[in-house]
């Protein structure tokens, strides 16, 4: 075996093949033209496919072409080597050749013999087109329903003013859409940034939260779901409610978080203005009770759990009926069907049941309440408790006629009392006068004497009697408001004091244009006429005495004077003699109530006296009058 | 030009304030009688007494209201709604100077209110204008 390949390339054994037979030369050259040409295409073939199978590596069986490539080019070789042989005999040669050949063709049909199905099932062209057709269209179907959704997702988002975001959470970017930069007030743009600027806009107390929201999602703990403030360029500032899903990488680690966030400002002020709503409710001790039209119980508030001792859980359900007595469930019946038509009712008083059985008196109002369509789904209905408030007044309108009565009788006694004060004076009077008349002027002066003291005393006490009587009536009649011609009372005082001013030897004047003031005839008769009398008496010591009378106008309050030109009144008494029983000098007489009586009347009207005096310069008492009605009751009315 | 006597039906409780009237009418000098009764039930025996001659019949009553029992209000009353009796001038003639007892007087009819004054001397004059208005007494030639 090892002589064969030492001596491969010897051909001393062998005759080349031009000297072996009778070859002509066409014979002989056919061979050798055909045995170079075949070896010429047995090796340009496969240096063909080499090519085609590197350039084309996408060939699903490349071994196949590379076992071609061996197999022909092992052939050609022997053809080669057939035509060498025509010169050099090297028939060893030829037989490696040979069996080279003869192996990798037969591995090449085993080969095949295995690999043969499966190229048969690679489809054809057509088939391969068809295919592709079908997946593009299928694509392009997709294609369109992707744009499709999009585009409601798009409307969606809008609509639902929501902002999509996308946190990286590597580079701590934040990737933000159009709607999400309107949330926070800026221009709708998409924009991306490092997550530090978006903060900025978020209030600073909810920070901290968000950032341990955050940090919770990318460690898996929990949802990332939060609500927050946000600063508008404009200051205001926005409630938002921010939710997000982490998304891992394909080895599982948090890659970024997308998430979705929602203006809710305005849920949130709903939300509180409803909270509120629902504290003022629950805070007012009013019971506030709701109920459907036929009477059954929504909603029960502390106040009427409070109220009534139900608690909400025993009410809610059941009829209305449970807090009201039987003798008034009709009424509440038509309270609830006149509410049923709309209206509206208020102040009305009525009893109620407690739990423990108490009957106890409330005030309520009832109100319907109509949903969006007008209709009255619901009544609304506030009780009070008034129990203990009716009880005060009963007491108040009892202590008010116990007060009543005893002002009746404190009337009634001075009044008694002072008619049977007054008639034995009358009595007292009337004698002294008629023994004056039958004794004439035949007496004695220390008799006349007498008898004039006898009469002043009983002067003195009738005016007195007088002024107590008007002092008590001053208490109970509310006093008119009417016009009253002033110069009509100085006549008629003219008339009443003829005496007293012929004593005085003075002269009444009356002055001003304007006589007219609004106030109560009588009193301001009786005022005027104690004026008077006073003026008479302490103002109207020298000749010449006059006592003015007039009246003058200023805006809002009439004012009148009566005026002496006697000897005044020092400063330091000016606000002694208004007081009851003051006198000023012992030694005139007076009554003593007269002017006290002045001052109470004068604040009975709303107006007041004063007086303007100086010692030896005359005095003026001025009394006011506030112009506004006081009544216009024409009759004398208890006080209520 | 009737001189005769006025006859007065004076309604008074009070013994004094009757006495002042009756000397009040004396001094002041006019012609009277005057029948005084202490209360309105002997007011009313004395005006329905049958058989009254027209003299006697009074032609005014000075009616105080403060009387026992029978009140003058009442009293006042019951005149001014008998036939017979309302025609008569009846003068309320009172301590009181209310305006209640002025109006509950004029509400029953009554011809006039008076005030009893304190003064001899006005009630002198009071009864002189009282006659004069109301009765059918004139004065005398000469002054009194």
């Amino acid at each position: 075996m090892l002589d064969y390949f030492r001596l491969l390339f010897d051909t001393s054994d062998f005759t080349a093949r031009w000297n072996c037979g009778k070859w002509t030369a066409l014979h002989g050259w056919t061979h050798i033209v055909s045995d170079l040409a075949i070896w010429g295409a047995y090796t340009a073939i496969p240096i063909l496919l080499a090519i085609v199978a590197l350039r084309r590596r996408d060939w699903g069986f490349p071994r196949i072409l590379w076992l071609f490539v061996a197999f022909i080019l092992a052939c050609g070789t022997t053809h080669l080597v057939e035509a060498i042989i025509f010169w050099q005999p090297i028939y060893r040669v030829a037989a490696v050749a040979k069996v080279g050949t003869a192996l990798v063709s037969w591995t090449t049909v085993i080969f095949l013999i295995y690999q043969g199905p499966h190229i048969l099932r690679l489809p054809s062209i057509t088939e391969i087109n068809l295919r592709l057709e079908r997946e593009v269209g299928l694509r392009r179907a997709v294609e369109r329903q992707l744009v499709e959704h999009a585009e409601m997702l798009q409307l969606a988002l809008e609509a639902g003013g929501i902002g999509t975001w996308r946190l990286d959470l590597h580079s701590n970017r934040a990737t933000r859409n159009a709607g999400f930069n309107q949330i926070f007030g800026h221009a709708p743009t998409p924009s991306t940034q490092p997550v530090e600027e978006v903060f900025a806009r978020i209030h600073e107390e909810d920070r901290d939260a968000i950032k341990d929201a955050i940090q919770k999602a990318r460690r898996g703990e929990s949802d990332y779901n939060v609500e927050y403030r946000i600063l508008h360029p404009d200051r205001t500032t926005r409630w938002v409610r921010d939710r997000a899903k982490l998304i891992r990488n394909a080895n599982g680690e948090p890659e970024l978080l997308t998430g979705a966030i929602v203006d809710i400002t305005d849920i949130r002020s709903a939300e509180e203005r409803r909270a509120l709503l629902s504290a003022i409710v629950d805070s007012t001790p009013d019971a506030v009770i709701s109920q459907s039209p036929d009477g059954a119980i929504l909603s029960w508030n502390a106040g009427a759990e409070q109220t009534f001792g139900f608690s909400a859980a025993e009410a809610l359900g059941n009829s209305i009926n449970l807090i009201i007595p039987e003798e008034h469930v009709d009424e509440a019946t038509q309270f609830r069907a006149a509410a049923s038509r709309g209206e509206r009712m208020a102040h009305l008083e009525t009893v109620r049941r407690c739990k423990d059985g108490r009957l106890i008196d409330i005030w309520m109002s009832i109100s319907p309440i109509f949903n969006h369509l007008g209709r009255v789904t619901a009544i609304s209905v506030i009780e009070r408790d008034i129990t203990e408030r009716n009880r005060y007044d009963a007491r108040l309108r009892q202590l008010n006629r116990i007060l009543q009565a005893k002002n009746d009788e404190l009337e009634q006694f001075v009044y008694i009392v002072s008619h049977d004060l007054k008639s034995p004076l009358v009595t007292m009077l009337g004698f002294v006068g008629l023994l004056r008349e039958d004794l004439g002027s035949n007496v004695s002066n220390e008799v006349k004497d007498g008898l004039k003291r006898i009469e002043n005393a009983a002067i003195r006490m009738s005016g007195l009697i007088d002024d107590v009587l008007e002092l008590s009536r001053i208490g109970q009649v509310q006093p008119k408001s009417e016009p009253v011609d002033i110069a009509a009372i100085v006549e008629q005082l003219r008339i009443d004091l003829a005496q007293e001013i012929a004593q005085a030897g003075a002269r009444i004047v009356l002055e001003g244009r304007n006589s007219s003031v609004r106030a109560d005839t009588r009193t301001l008769h009786h005022v005027l006429q104690n004026l008077l009398t006073n003026a008479l008496k302490y103002g109207c010591t020298g000749d010449n005495a006059e006592v003015r009378v007039g009246t003058t106008q200023r805006p809002g309050e009439t004012l009148v004077y009566v005026r002496d030109n006697g000897p005044g009144i020092a400063p330091e008494h000016h606000q002694r003699i208004f007081r009851m029983f003051e006198q000023v000098e012992t030694g005139r007489a007076g009554t003593g109530v007269g002017l006290a009586l002045v001052a109470r009347i004068m604040r009975a009207h709303g107006g007041r006296v004063w007086v303007e005096s100086a010692p030896g310069q005359g005095a003026t008492f001025w009394l006011e009058f506030p112009d506004r009605p006081l009544s216009d009751e024409s009759d004398d009315n208890r006080i209520n | 030009m009737g001189t005769r006597p006025i006859n007065f039906l004076l309604v008074e409780d009070d013994d004094d304030h009757a006495e002042i009237i009756v000397r009040a009418l004396k001094h002041s000098r006019v012609a009277s009688n005057v029948r005084r009764v202490a209360d309105g039930i002997e007011a009313l025996a004395f005006l329905r007494k049958r058989g009254h001659s027209s003299t006697q019949r009074p032609d005014i009553i000075l009616l105080d209201l403060k009387l026992p029992g029978l009140s003058g209000h009442e009293l006042l009353e019951i005149i001014k709604s008998d036939p017979d009796l309302l025609t008569i001038p009846v003068v309320v003639l009172t301590t009181s100077n209310t305006e209640r007892d002025r109006e509950e007087a004029y509400v029953r009819h009554a011809n006039s209110y008076i005030v009893k004054p304190a003064s001899f001397t006005r009630f002198r004059e009071m009864v002189r204008d009282l006659s004069l208005y109301w009765g059918v007494w004139s004065p005398p030639a000469q002054t009194a």
